[in-house]
């Protein structure tokens, strides 16, 4: 069983001037279990919403997007919220961190939502991990971009989710830093077995990934 | 997700906006403190004033203002109504319907403190409060017929008199260096603290009052001036008013014989009910302050629903965050109301002290200027509305930010913080 199956997902929005605007048109894709990739497109096509749509913070207009074995979109919200807070690890493209916590308690708060206890060493690895150990305490506001990144992927993993969307992760680092970031994701990813996935127009981060779809080739064209 | 770690996020996130949290629950606080006052306060103060009648129930005093002779005679405040003959007082005295009945002689002043003359009979016979006669901390009662003085106790402390100390009298109620009378007297006793009126007078002699340089005396209706070594017919004495205690079943009696018949007396009974009438005259200025408390009590819920908005816009990348995180929306109403409980709980905690803190002026006041004694262990109902009130709006304050916070989507929201 793949663990995302993306069965014909639609969804459209009304734009400022009342008409509907298809976003997403009958979408299918599959993920297996550990497996990277990422999704690329031109700005606006669509690609934030889909990681939504996968997250249950955006209700479908039709179609089915199982994790597991569970149909996300079938769920009430709160059942969506509960789902995402167990299941999954999100990282945006900046301001990750909720700016009054400390990194340890950034880490510290994305396990409160999984039903997990998180212990005090658990969230003092996965900073080792990241390679921010001499920075726990530190605001968000005394972090570099990429330190701060590397924060929202200990975040991420920090429960051991099987699913991780990254939207944009390194697009506001430097060419460097951004290499460093996207490898360190899916090195911890790989070691906890999650699978990744990534929405990025950035082509060094192609190579990183291996695997790449365009998202025209995931969606159907919109025949207006 | 578990009540710790809601606490803990409501926690971090008020950090950050410690300074303008700190400026709600101060207003907060202030306002519940203004609103405590000015009810508590003045209840207090009319209960206080009117069970500081020193025991008498009645005065009776020249024609004129029933309240003004009270106030003069017995809270030692407002101007004295005039002076009556000896030969009423000796009326009063031998009326049946009259308990007791004391002279005394105002409209002297040391440092602005009142001098009071009266007779010895008025601390060895009468009795203040029920079963009480007021004691001496130091010294000796006065004698009739010299010049010393007992002090009150609030005199004794401000002006740092002690036994042994010698002083003038002043004319007038207000001190006047100019207007002093050339009358040494010397301090022979001090009286205990009673937290009544009688602490902020100098109590002394009638015969001294009538002996004072620049007295004139007119109860016979024409001047007399005491000549030293002659004792002083009674026909030219006179009192500014007579304490007294009279039959409660004689009252009404008394009333209408002395304030309809006669033309030339007040009688002011019951003295608990005329003090009541110094507060209905005030009752606007009460009026006027629970306005004004009001007032700040509604600004300052504006401004902590301003403040609370604001805080929100501002943590509003950090509500989708928590949301993308696993939150729902009803947990972040939650920390919403949260934060507005912490609030208003500190602030109502806060209140207590910043109540006393304006009871303690307004008790230092009162003290001085009418030696009525406010205490902090008043319980008025005033006391738990006000903090319960502030609860409340600070609660309602902060619906409007939480039901935006449910109501608001946070995909869109996601959509403008990574743009
Ligand atoms: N909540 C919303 N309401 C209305 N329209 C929306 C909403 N969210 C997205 N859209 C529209 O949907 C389209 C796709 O948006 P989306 O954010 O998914 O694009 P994207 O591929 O992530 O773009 P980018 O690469 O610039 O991030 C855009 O035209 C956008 O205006
Ligand atoms: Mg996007």
């Amino acid at each position: 069983m793949p663990l995302l199956n993306i069965q014909s997902v639609s969804k459209s929005f009304t734009d400022p001037a009342g008409a509907a605007l298809q976003v997403v048109n009958q979408l299918s894709m599959e993920m297996q279990e550990g497996e990277s990739l990422v999704i690329s497109g031109p700005s606006g096509c669509g690609k934030s919403t889909l990681l939504n749509l996968i997250a249950g913070i955006v209700q479908a207009d039709s179609g089915s997007v199982h994790i597991g074995d569970t149909d996300i979109q079938s769920l009430s919200e709160s059942a969506r919220d509960s789902f995402r807070g167990k299941h999954i690890g999100y990282i945006f493209q900046n301001h990750n961190l909720l700016q009054g916590m400390s990194a340890a308690d950034n880490v510290r708060i994305g396990g409160f939502f999984s039903g997990q206890a998180i212990e005090d060493a658990a969230i003092e690895q996965a900073l080792e991990q990241v390679g921010l150990k001499d920075f726990k305490d530190y605001l968000p506001t005394q972090l570099s971009l990429g330190q701060q990144q590397r924060v929202a992927i200990a975040r991420a993993l920090i429960h051991k989710p099987k699913l991780i969307l990254a939207d944009e992760p390194s697009s506001s680092l430097d060419a460097e830093h951004a290499q460093a970031c996207i490898g360190l994701l899916l090195e911890l990813a790989a070691e906890q077995k999650a699978a990744v996935l990534m929405v990025s127009h950035d082509e060094r981060v192609f190579d990183q990934v291996g695997q790449v779809k365009a998202y025209g080739e995931l969606n159907q064209e919109v025949v207006s | 997700m578990t009540f710790a770690q809601l606490r803990f996020i409501i926690k971090q996130l008020m950090q950050q906006h410690r300074s303008s949290i700190l400026l709600c629950v101060l207003s907060m606080s202030f306002a519940a403190a203004l609103l405590m006052s000015v009810i508590g306060v003045q209840a207090q103060a009319q209960a206080a004033f009117s069970n500081n009648d020193m025991g008498f129930n009645a005065v009776i005093g020249p024609r004129g203002s029933r309240l003004q002779l009270v106030l003069n005679s017995i809270f030692h405040i407002d101007q004295a109504t005039g002076t009556m003959p000896w030969s009423r007082y000796q009326d009063i005295k031998n009326d049946k319907r009259v308990l007791e009945a004391y002279p005394i002689t105002v409209g002297d002043n040391y440092m602005g403190f009142h001098m009071v003359g009266c007779v010895p009979e008025m601390f060895t016979e009468h009795e203040f409060e029920e079963g009480k006669k007021v004691g001496l901390t130091e010294g000796r009662l006065f004698d009739p017929y010299l010049a010393e003085a007992v002090i009150g106790s609030f005199v004794a402390e401000q002006l740092e008199m002690k036994v042994g100390d010698t002083f003038f009298s002043y004319h007038g109620l207000q001190f006047d260096e100019s207007q002093k009378h050339d009358l040494e007297f010397t301090v022979v006793g001090i009286f205990e603290p009673t937290n009544t009126p009688l602490d902020r007078a100098l109590w002394t002699p009638l015969e001294s009052y009538y002996r004072m340089p620049g007295h004139s005396l007119y109860g016979s209706g024409k001047e007399y001036i005491p000549q030293q070594g002659v004792s002083i017919p009674d026909i030219h004495k006179e009192a500014s008013a007579v304490l007294c205690n009279v039959r409660t079943s004689s009252g009404l009696q008394l009333n209408a014989e002395i304030n309809r018949h006669s033309k030339d007396l007040t009688f002011a009974w019951p003295v608990s009910t005329i003090i009541l009438e110094l507060f209905q005259n005030l009752a606007w200025v009460d009026a006027l302050l629970a306005l004004i408390a009001v007032l700040v009590f509604i600004i300052a819920t504006l401004f902590i629903g301003s403040t609370l908005y604001q805080s929100m816009q501002q943590q509003q990348r950090d509500f989708v965050l928590i949301r993308a995180l696993g939150a729902k929306r009803k947990h972040l109403s939650f920390i919403i109301l949260g934060e507005a409980f912490i609030i208003a709980l500190r602030g109502l905690l806060i209140s207590f002290p910043m109540y006393s803190l304006i009871l303690g002026f307004a008790a230092t006041f009162l003290r001085a200027t009418t030696g009525v004694y406010l205490t902090l262990w008043y319980w008025h109902p005033i006391l738990l509305v006000a903090p319960i009130m502030v609860l409340i709006m600070t609660l309602i304050a902060a619906l409007i930010p939480a039901m935006r916070v449910y109501t608001s989507d946070v995909a869109e929201q996601l959509q403008q913080g990574d743009a």
